[in-house]
């Protein structure tokens, strides 16, 4: 038992900044990715071919390949055409684009959730397109984009796991620097665990306060929300 | 939310007793076990080259002509496992192989926990950088540089690690030592200027310069000369003797030094003892 | 910088005998991940309280904390439970024992859009439970789940590229490994992620396909 609580107490200040790590990666990405995924959106639902097109096979290819296939080739592929950045921003950057497809999905889903005729009717009893976007559209997009992306955040911060093998010091990377001085893979690898399950648990609680909150009783009829990916 | 704290320490007890599980308590290995069941489980890293890489598939090196020998001379079958690096070592304790044949320096933490096989190879431990960058002219100053290394428990990077320590006592340290899965993505992230330099032994990085020419060069070797050997878990002792009693042979015969001919462009010295850290298994 | 896709032609047969493993291993996966969602879902229907919050634990940990993670600790933890098996399995079973939490979840998911009046209506008509259970419940519950199933199988085939840091030699090893022996990577890992790419695509035409074949037998 002694060995235990020496190894807990070893390893989880390393964890912890390892988990620090993840956090800020993540968020700086998701930003990025968030603000992108509303260009791709709007790009994938436009009626121009040269938007649509680009936008949709962009979507396809990071959604069909595996991330670790798409951060080996940012990582190791890029700079050898020329383009030169630390591991850090490798991460961040394969992460961003990861982020923007699926958020992308979330989005495209939201605006199409809302029924076209929704927007004729309000302007049909005279409201501005700006207040009917605002009173209208948008709360009803909400109550479906909100639960899609707490989905599509919590699957970002899983997966950024995976970037500790292109030697970003992140929380699983974190685990391996302990592995080299304890051997004890089993006891490190859950600690790690756990402090993701908080992390996504947490987030899971708070996005479904926000949802009620902003969505109250204002939630559109007829759109049902989807359960949020984690207890 | 009191519901979901409990399910949270609920966890917590279950992963930290799940962790208690871990205590392994096999039976010592040895030859004649081998021997009895035909076949000799091993565990290697192929991804360092020369020492042990896959090429058309197969896996191939100076580790895997010596091992082949050795197998051949017990008269058994061999079932080899390519392992990554970062469980290789908790792979042994696991029983998941008996033998971990792959090049692997003879630092005081794992022969503290391991029983080291007599030498197979000596090498010095040293930095190799792109060449021509003048980032970075000499070992003694790494200041705000990064050095890339193999994922521990990697000897190299754990050379560098203290040999990092030192400088930075002087204020002279790295900024940062970079952990890369295996040597291949470590000279790639070299290549592309992920890093400003790279620790291995000196054999591995010849071989790097020979596969890439004019694209690395040396800066410095850091520390003394490292002894290169296998492990077995260290209840197995006497699975060790049997190898060393093979590698001695092999050593005798002057196989080995046309091995390392073959591999390294050069031989070296073996020695018979002495070549373990105190504390050994 | 000069681009030699003749490696490509070198790697090829490698890759494919990678993605051939890939393709097994998620299918073995997905095929134990089945009954596995079945057990956590019978036992969170009809299991008592103890065993109904250890399921839902179980469930909240493996869709809450990353895959790559969860593979690496069952790879170590096997053996240490008297478990020796080949890599392979372990990542089988890590795999499996992931995607069971999201198929119990589909079952659950199928089960609540079949509305309780179709069964009512049954009974009130004298029919056998077996007979409810075999002519209406089943049909609409294996329509509703074969296109999120064959979605899970994407996804899986997908995530399975994990499990080359346990050394299981598929598509994502494999390439790791020519890529060590050429220094080649840019030309190998677009190949890579072509073959996932086709993979999946196909798949998810079959979703797409399935979704349609079935869409008789799903409540509306």
């Amino acid at each position: 038992m002694d060995t235990e609580l020496s190894l807990v107490a070893y390893a989880m200040p390393i964890l912890l900044k390892g988990m620090g790590n993840t956090l800020f990666f993540c968020s700086i990405s998701m930003v990025i990715g968030f603000v992108l995924a509303v260009g791709i959106a709007l790009a994938r639902l436009s009626r121009r071919a040269v938007l649509r097109l680009p936008a949709q096979w962009f979507v396809e290819l990071i959604r069909n390949t595996p991330f670790l296939v798409q951060a080996f080739l940012v990582f190791f592929a890029l700079p050898k055409l020329g383009i030169r950045f630390s591991a850090t921003s490798a991460g961040i950057i394969v992460l961003s684009l990861y982020a923007s497809a699926y958020f992308t999905e979330a989005i495209r889903g939201a605006i199409l959730s809302v029924p076209r005729g929704q927007m004729e009717a309000a302007r049909a009893v005279g409201m501005p397109h700006f207040r009917a976007m605002r009173r209208i559209i948008f709360p009803q997009m909400l109550g479906y984009l909100l639960p899609a992306l707490t989905n599509q955040v919590i699957g970002v911060i899983k997966e950024s796991a995976a970037l500790s093998i292109i030697t970003v010091p992140e929380a699983a990377m974190a685990a391996q620097v302990v592995l080299g001085v304890s051997f004890s893979p089993v006891e490190t690898y859950i600690m790690v665990a756990l402090l993701y399950w908080m992390v996504t648990a947490t987030i899971a609680a708070i996005m479904l306060k926000v949802e009620r909150r902003v969505l109250g009783s204002r939630s559109a009829p007829g759109v049902a929300l989807p359960k949020p990916a984690t207890s | 939310m009191s519901a979901g704290w409990r399910l949270k320490l609920a966890g917590l007890a279950f992963g930290l007793s799940a962790g208690l599980l871990l205590s392994v308590g096999a039976g010592a290995t040895d030859l004649a076990e081998i021997k009895s069941n035909g076949k000799v489980t091993v565990g290697t890293e192929a991804a360092y080259a020369p020492f042990e890489f896959v090429e058309d598939g197969k896996i191939v090196g100076y580790d895997k002509d010596v091992l082949d020998r050795i197998v051949a001379a017990w008269g058994v079958e061999l079932e080899q496992l390519d392992v990554p690096f970062a469980g290789i070592l908790t792979g042994l304790d696991q029983g998941k192989y008996d033998i971990v044949s792959t090049a692997l320096i003879m630092n005081p933490e794992r022969a503290a926990k391991y029983a080291f096989t007599m030498p197979v190879a000596v090498a010095q431990v040293a930095i190799m950088k792109r060449k021509g960058d003048d980032k970075i002219t000499s070992v003694e100053d790494l200041t705000g540089l990064s050095i890339g290394g193999p994922v521990p428990p990697s000897g190299p990077t754990s050379v560098l690690t203290n040999y990092n320590e030192e400088l930075k006592a002087t204020g002279k340290g790295a900024d940062q030592i970079v952990h890369f899965q295996g040597d291949p993505e470590l000279f790639l992230g070299l290549a592309n200027g992920q890093i400003d330099g790279a620790v291995e032994t000196m054999l591995v990085i010849n071989e790097a310069m020979k596969k890439q020419p004019d694209t690395f060069e040396v800066v410095g070797t850091i520390g003394e000369p490292f002894y290169i050997g296998w492990v077995v878990r260290p209840a197995d002792t006497a699975l060790r003797d049997s190898i060393n009693e093979e590698i001695r042979k092999l050593r005798d015969s002057g196989e080995l030094a046309k091995l390392q001919e073959k591999w390294f462009g050069f031989s070296m010295e073996i020695p018979d003892s002495g070549y373990l850290p105190p504390n050994a298994k | 910088m000069t681009f030699d896709f003749g490696v490509v032609v070198y790697a090829l047969p490698y890759l494919l005998e990678g993605a051939k493993l890939t393709l097994s291993m998620t299918l073995l996966a997905i095929l134990l991940g089945v009954p596995v969602g079945i057990g956590l879902f019978i036992g969170l229907q009809s299991g008592g309280a103890v065993l109904r919050k250890a399921i839902s634990l179980y469930i909240s940990f493996a869709r809450g904390t990353p895959l790559f993670i969860q593979i690496l600790v069952v790879y170590y933890l096997l053996p240490s439970i008297g478990l020796d098996i080949p890599s392979f399995f372990a990542a089988v079973i890590a795999l499996s024992l992931n995607s069971g939490a999201y198929i119990s979840e589909m079952i659950r998911g199928g089960l609540t859009a079949i509305p309780k009046g179709q069964i009512e209506a049954a009974r009130a008509l004298a029919m056998p439970r077996r007979l409810i259970w075999r002519r209406i419940t089943l049909p609409q519950i294996f329509a509703l789940i074969l296109p999120p199933l064959t979605v899970e199988f994407t996804a899986l085939l997908k995530a399975s590229a994990l499990v080359s840091v346990i050394g299981v030699i598929e598509l994502t090893r494999t390439a790791q490994q020519i890529v060590a022996a050429t220094f080649r990577p840019i030309e190998i890992w677009i190949a890579v992620g072509l073959i996932y790419f086709v993979m999946c695509y196909a798949l998810g035409a079959l979703t797409r396909r399935i979704e349609r074949g079935t869409a008789v037998y799903r409540p509306h």
